[in-house]
């Protein structure tokens, strides 16, 4: 194994240490606090490659991962399983506040061609959560960070809710009026 | 092995092949070791995720194999670490964790609490939660299993929950990246690369060890967790975990479950404990078929009901009522089965009733419309809704035919209590027809299955014999009237059981009414000769479509029809030889009126009507004579007679052979009772709510 050491080792390392830090998840306290600079260099480096890839990747895997978190939560709120929505709403604050929101924080990715309509369709999936988990003033935090992001591109498609695409516009009034029907 | 898969033996093979890849730990422990130095317990446990999730036995055998490749029984090496940590007044936290997985692998290969509460208060040590993955994922996966040992279900899913958090969650990023590279499984890549084992010991945390340790509640929360495992995360990385080796299969089984018709409104808690029933009920079977009613056998039978009443109280959702009851209604038609194929009764009281299973089905055709969706259904959709009523009516009717059935076959051999037993039977006929007659309408294609039809038929032809057929019930009055009208709705629900025919005459005989049968049935056989639906199955060809047509064809013909109530399918022969002596007669007749025409002739003035005949003067009478008129009488009396005999052979001559095509047709009820998915159980559906608009429409007209 040591002989791997040398230039593949190195480009493990910048890969991996590039991962974990956009994932905000390389230290054990949570996001990165990553200077300007150090942000504008990442930014410049995710743009393209392994990097973007990546990217792509773990803004899919949160999306699918938040679709099946809702469809848990749903359930749970169905039958009125208090105890267990509490457990469940814990993580997924945790899970918001550590992973899907240092995901979501960087401004690139919401214009940038090949992953914005993923990290579009990654914001509304939140925002539907939040939505049934009846946490409006947060939905509407997330109205508001969409609309400031993808301003002047209402007709770029997505997909809200799950399985049916419309226009970002449309999907923006679909979700003020869920905002108090979650 | 453990508990659960001895006695269930349904993951033994993917545990032992679990094993069997950790059996290649010692290879890569050596890979990982610099120079030749022999392995330690530290290498063995640093890899611990890898064999940890293996049963007991399994288990209990690879470490008795370390020991011996290492020289040092486990318990002397966590002795040793304390009294070194001792020593030295602190350790390495890998020394730690090392230990804490040492204890913990005593407990699991012993089931020695003790061991358990060891290791908790050693991965105390990593409670905080900035501690490094790998101490994090023991610190969740330890303390989960004191949770499990516990009883705490709160603890279990917090912990769980933990795990994917401080675990799972940073890991997956890293590990895609190191994948990518080829790089996931190399000795350097550390605990990122132990992310598909940490996969599979979670869902099996959750799946298997939690059923065993008789979690049957407060899970519901971790269904976020085995949908997460289910979507590209578990069996997805064949070459870490060979396929046939990960749980992969049955946590797909158990996600259909929680997302399909079957589930209470996706609690993962009901899912997970009907599973585990059904595994006790798929033993009870097997048990049953070799051995019979042995005390095993019924030991199992009663441990499985048990097991459905644990899921039923569970069950919030009439969708998880409906799963339930669908399978408890199996084990009843089969004990009920068993008990008449074998011909004992033991006393094996399941703890439910078919009446049970009537009231889930009405609260779900109440919602019809639209409503479902609060009975559980909101996820699973309208079909996972509508596929349930189908399948608990399935069960209904299957129940109720298998249970009637048997209680018939004891009235027969116990003549002492025939009476009751009889009408216990007609109870559980009488209840699914009014069921049928309360939902199959004709509107009710989506949530009535096709073969309610056949199994009204059944249950309606079961009630009739009940009471006519098998002579032993002393019916009353009412009671023949009542199953001369279940035998009207047999026929109108099957009338391609030539049985059913005579059997219903028999029923009128009983109740002094033989003459109405030709005003009972006539209706019904016209429906069948002039339904569409069965003139379009015939053109296409349909399943059954011979009998069927010799059906229609013959019903069509009110001669036929009279055979089917009233000849003997024995007594074929004597009717063809009838006709024979029909056509002789008719022969011997008509010679003789020939005869007398020509006595009758006068030449030259012979009525028009005579019959040609020769001229010979001795044989003709002179017309006008009282000879003359004598022979016409006969002639004219002859003519009649044989007009008559005509008719009577042209009709036999036509219907005979139409009735023989009948009685010679396969029998379709076979294999209708057998298949609830045969082609004809749809036609029959079809004819059955035809015959009833057109009944409407006749009735309107007549009146």
């Amino acid at each position: 194994m040591r002989m791997r050491r040398g230039k593949t080792g190195m480009v493990v390392a910048a890969s991996l240490g590039l991962g974990l830090a956009l994932a905000g998840c390389a230290a054990k306290d949570g996001p990165s606090e990553l200077d300007a600079a150090q942000q504008a260099a990442l930014e410049e480096t995710a743009l393209n490659g392994e990097a973007l890839s990546q990217r792509r990747t773990d803004l899919m895997r949160a999306w699918r991962d938040l679709v099946r978190l809702d469809t848990t939560m749903q359930a749970l709120s169905d039958r009125g399983d208090s105890p267990s929505i509490v457990l469940l709403d814990n993580f997924i604050a945790e899970y918001m506040a550590k992973h899907l929101d240092p995901l979501l924080q960087p401004r690139w990715q919401s214009s940038h061609p090949e992953v914005m309509a993923l990290d579009a369709n990654l914001r509304f999936m939140k925002a539907q959560l939040l939505s049934n988990m009846r946490y409006p003033r947060r939905v509407q935090d997330s109205i508001d960070d969409i609309e400031k992001r993808f301003e002047g591109r209402e007709s770029m498609l997505v997909e809200y809710p799950v399985g049916e695409q419309r226009s970002l516009g449309d999907a923006l009034e679909l979700l003020r009026d869920q905002k108090w029907n979650g | 092995m453990s508990n659960v898969e001895r006695s269930r033996g349904g993951f033994g093979r993917p545990a032992r092949l679990l094993m069997g890849f950790a059996f290649a730990l010692t290879a890569l422990v050596s890979v990982g070791v610099p120079g030749a130095r022999a392995a330690t317990w530290d290498d063995y446990l640093d890899f611990a995720y890898i064999y940890s999730s293996a049963d007991a036995e399994s288990l209990a055998a690879r470490l008795k194999g370390y020991e011996r490749e290492v020289g040092l029984p486990l318990d002397a090496y966590v002795k040793r670490t304390v009294e070194d940590r001792d020593a030295k007044r602190g350790e390495d936290a890998a020394q730690t964790r090392r230990r804490a997985i040492a204890q913990l692998l005593e407990y699991l290969a012993t089931r020695e609490p003790a061991h358990l509460e060891n290791s908790v208060d050693t991965i105390e040590a990593f409670s905080d939660a900035k501690s490094r993955q790998e101490d994090r994922y023991w610190f969740h996966y330890i303390n989960a299993h004191r949770a499990l040992e516990r009883g705490s279900d709160t603890e279990f899913v917090r912990h769980v929950l933990g795990l994917w958090m401080d675990v799972v969650v940073p890991l997956e990023s890293p590990f895609d990246t190191l994948q990518a590279l080829s790089l996931s499984q190399t000795a350097n890549s550390g605990f990122v690369s132990a992310l598909p084992y940490v996969y599979e010991n979670v869902a099996r945390l959750v799946l298997l060890r939690s059923q065993e340790m008789g979690m049957g509640f407060g899970l519901d929360a971790l269904a976020a967790v085995v949908r997460l495992l289910a979507d590209q995360r578990v069996g997805a990385f064949p070459d870490v975990i060979p396929v046939e080796a990960s749980v992969r299969d049955y946590l797909e089984r158990i996600v259909a479950r929680l997302e399909g018709p079957e589930s209470d409104g996706g609690s993962l808690t009901f899912t997970l404990v009907l599973f585990e029933a059904s595994k006790t009920h798929d033993h009870s079977r097997g048990l049953l078929a070799s051995e019979g009613f042995s005390e095993a056998s019924v030991a199992a039978i009663r441990a499985a009901g048990a097991a459905y009443a644990r899921a039923a109280d569970l069950a919030e959702t009439p969708s998880g009522e409906a799963a339930v009851y669908m399978r408890i209604l199996r084990q009843m038609g089969e004990v009920h089965a068993a008990k008449q194929r074998l011909g004992v009764n033991p006393d094996v009281e399941l703890p439910f009733t078919i009446e049970g299973a009537y009231q889930v089905y009405a609260s779900l055709w109440d919602a019809r419309g639209g409503e479902w969706r609060e009975l559980g259904y909101r996820s699973s959709g309208e079909e996972s809704y509508l596929q349930s009523m189908r399948a608990l009516w399935e069960e209904i009717q299957e129940s109720t035919l298998n249970s009637a059935d048997y209680y018939l076959s004891r009235a027969m051999e116990d003549p002492a209590r025939a009476s009751e037993l009889v009408r216990n039977a007609a109870r559980l006929y009488a209840r699914y027809l009014a069921h049928f007659e309360r939902y199959a309408t004709p509107d009710s294609t989506r949530w009535v299955p096709d073969s309610a039809y056949f199994a009204a038929y059944e249950a309606a032809r079961g009630y009739g014999d009940a009471f006519v057929a098998y002579g032993v019930a002393n019916p009353g009055p009412a009671e023949i009237q009542l199953a001369a009208s279940r035998y009207q709705l047999a026929l109108r629900a099957f009338p391609f059981d030539r049985q059913l025919w005579p059997a219903l005459t028999t029923a009128l005989e009983r109740r002094g009414g033989a003459n109405d049968f030709l005003a009972i049935t006539r209706p019904l056989a016209e429906r069948v000769a002039t339904s569409r639906h069965v003139g379009s199955w015939i053109a296409q060809n349909g399943a059954g479509s011979p009998t069927i047509d010799v059906y229609r064809r013959g019903l069509a013909d009110e001669l036929v029809l009279m055979y089917m109530g009233f000849a003997d399918a024995k007594g074929l022969g004597e009717l063809e030889k009838s006709l024979g002596d029909l056509k002789a007669q008719r022969d011997t007749l008509a010679h003789k009126l020939n005869g007398l025409a020509q006595q009758r002739g006068v030449r030259g003035a012979s009525p028009p009507a005579s019959p040609a005949g020769d001229d010979d003067a001795s044989e003709i009478a002179a017309f006008g004579t009282a000879e003359s008129q004598q022979i016409a009488r006969e002639l004219e009396d002859g003519g009649r007679q044989l007009a008559k005999l005509d008719k009577q052979i042209t009709a036999r001559t036509r219907a005979l052979p139409l009735f023989r095509a009948i009685v010679e047709s396969e029998d379709l009820a076979p294999s209708l009772r057998s298949q609830r998915e045969h082609a004809v159980h749809t036609l029959l559906r079809r004819l059955y709510h035809e015959s009833s608009a057109r009944g409407a429409a006749g009735d309107g007209s007549d009146d």
